[in-house]
């Protein structure tokens, strides 16, 4: 669902790419597979039209043209990296977080997607799909130990 | 006597012209002047069997930072780098009533600007605030429902102390 914010995320991520040159040193470097952040949350509405209003009129969220709103934060160690969080009411039902049966999915942003899910498979956790790639990042689910459909992002 | 009366009158008119001038100006100005409300995602709450094994999980095979709450994500602020910000991770126990009255899995904490501000403006607008606001040295808090009976958690951070408690508790963020 990430797609929805493609220009946005593609925006984002040629400032990542500007600000990488000079900053991808050192201890910063870091590749250790492991996530790093929360790059989304998404939960079941009944509607979802109705939800965005009410969280948009009452508690200030501002709603992009894909219709999910998207927080801007700062990497902790590259403070001059612009990261976000895509927050998002899904239909109730929604096939997207099929196989789990619960009302949320979270998205972790996360380093090494690669070899994160190496290291996932080593561990025999269950792994949903295969790494998709896109311009703004690289995505595939697992499930937690508990039937949690999990996104992993790692942005581009 | 006459021209007293329509001084009077006039004067009194004038009056009541200026008091709704007044009134009109000064509720322009409140119309300008947008409250602000969410700054950004203060932390995720999930309904889980085994709390202790999820921590585990996430913790062996995803990297977190784990310590007997859940995980603390660490960051910095969109509109000003030299602040870091915290958005609290934690899977509860599925029999909790930490969520109720709400029926869901997941509880969503969300950072705000002002509370005291924002808590005012919901009434006004006639949202549900299920209780008052708790202050702690790390923050304060209020639990509103949003239309779909989602419990919501706002908090209005103190980030410098929020940190300090998770140094105080010997806690890494993960980051």
């Amino acid at each position: 669902m990430w797609r929805l914010g493609k220009n946005k995320m593609k925006k984002t991520n040629k400032m990542e790419e500007q600000k990488n040159e000079t900053t991808n040193t050192g201890s910063t470097n870091d590749t250790t597979p492991k996530v790093t952040g929360i790059g989304g949350i998404f939960f079941f509405s009944d509607n979802p039209k109705e939800t965005k209003e009410w969280y948009a009129k009452n508690l200030g969220l501002e709603m992009n043209e894909w219709g999910a709103c998207s927080f801007e934060s700062r990497n902790v160690n590259k403070p001059d990296e612009i990261n976000s969080l895509q927050w998002s009411p899904f239909k109730k039902g929604s096939e997207y977080f099929a196989p789990s049966k619960k009302e949320f999915m979270i998205n972790y942003r996360v380093q090494n997607i690669e070899g994160l899910v190496n290291k996932l498979k080593e561990n025999g956790v269950t792994i949903v799909d295969e790494i998709a790639t896109y311009d703004y990042g690289k995505f595939i689910h697992i499930m937690d130990t508990e039937g949690n459909k999990i996104e992993l992002w790692e942005p581009n | 006597m006459k021209k007293i009366t329509l001084i009077i009158i006039a004067l009194a008119t004038s009056f009541c012209f200026g008091f709704a001038f007044k009134s009109i100006i000064t509720n322009n100005i409140n119309d300008n002047i947008k409250i602000k409300r969410v700054t950004s995602i203060g932390g995720i709450f999930f309904k889980c069997k085994d709390p202790n094994k999820m921590r585990e999980w996430y913790k062996t095979h995803l990297g977190f930072n784990t310590n007997r709450y859940g995980t603390v994500f660490e960051w910095r602020q969109a509109t000003d780098s030299s602040k870091k910000g915290f958005s609290q991770w934690s899977p509860f126990k599925d029999s909790t009533h930490y969520f109720e009255p709400s029926a869901k899995d997941f509880m969503i904490n969300y950072r705000v600007a002002d509370l005291e501000g924002l808590v005012e403006e919901l009434k006004k607008e006639g949202v549900t605030i299920l209780d008052t606001i708790e202050s702690y040295n790390y923050g304060k808090f209020v639990h509103i429902l949003d239309a779909e009976r989602n419990k919501v958690e706002l908090w209005e951070p103190n980030d410098i102390e929020y940190e300090k408690l998770g140094v105080q508790m010997g806690s890494k963020t993960t980051k």
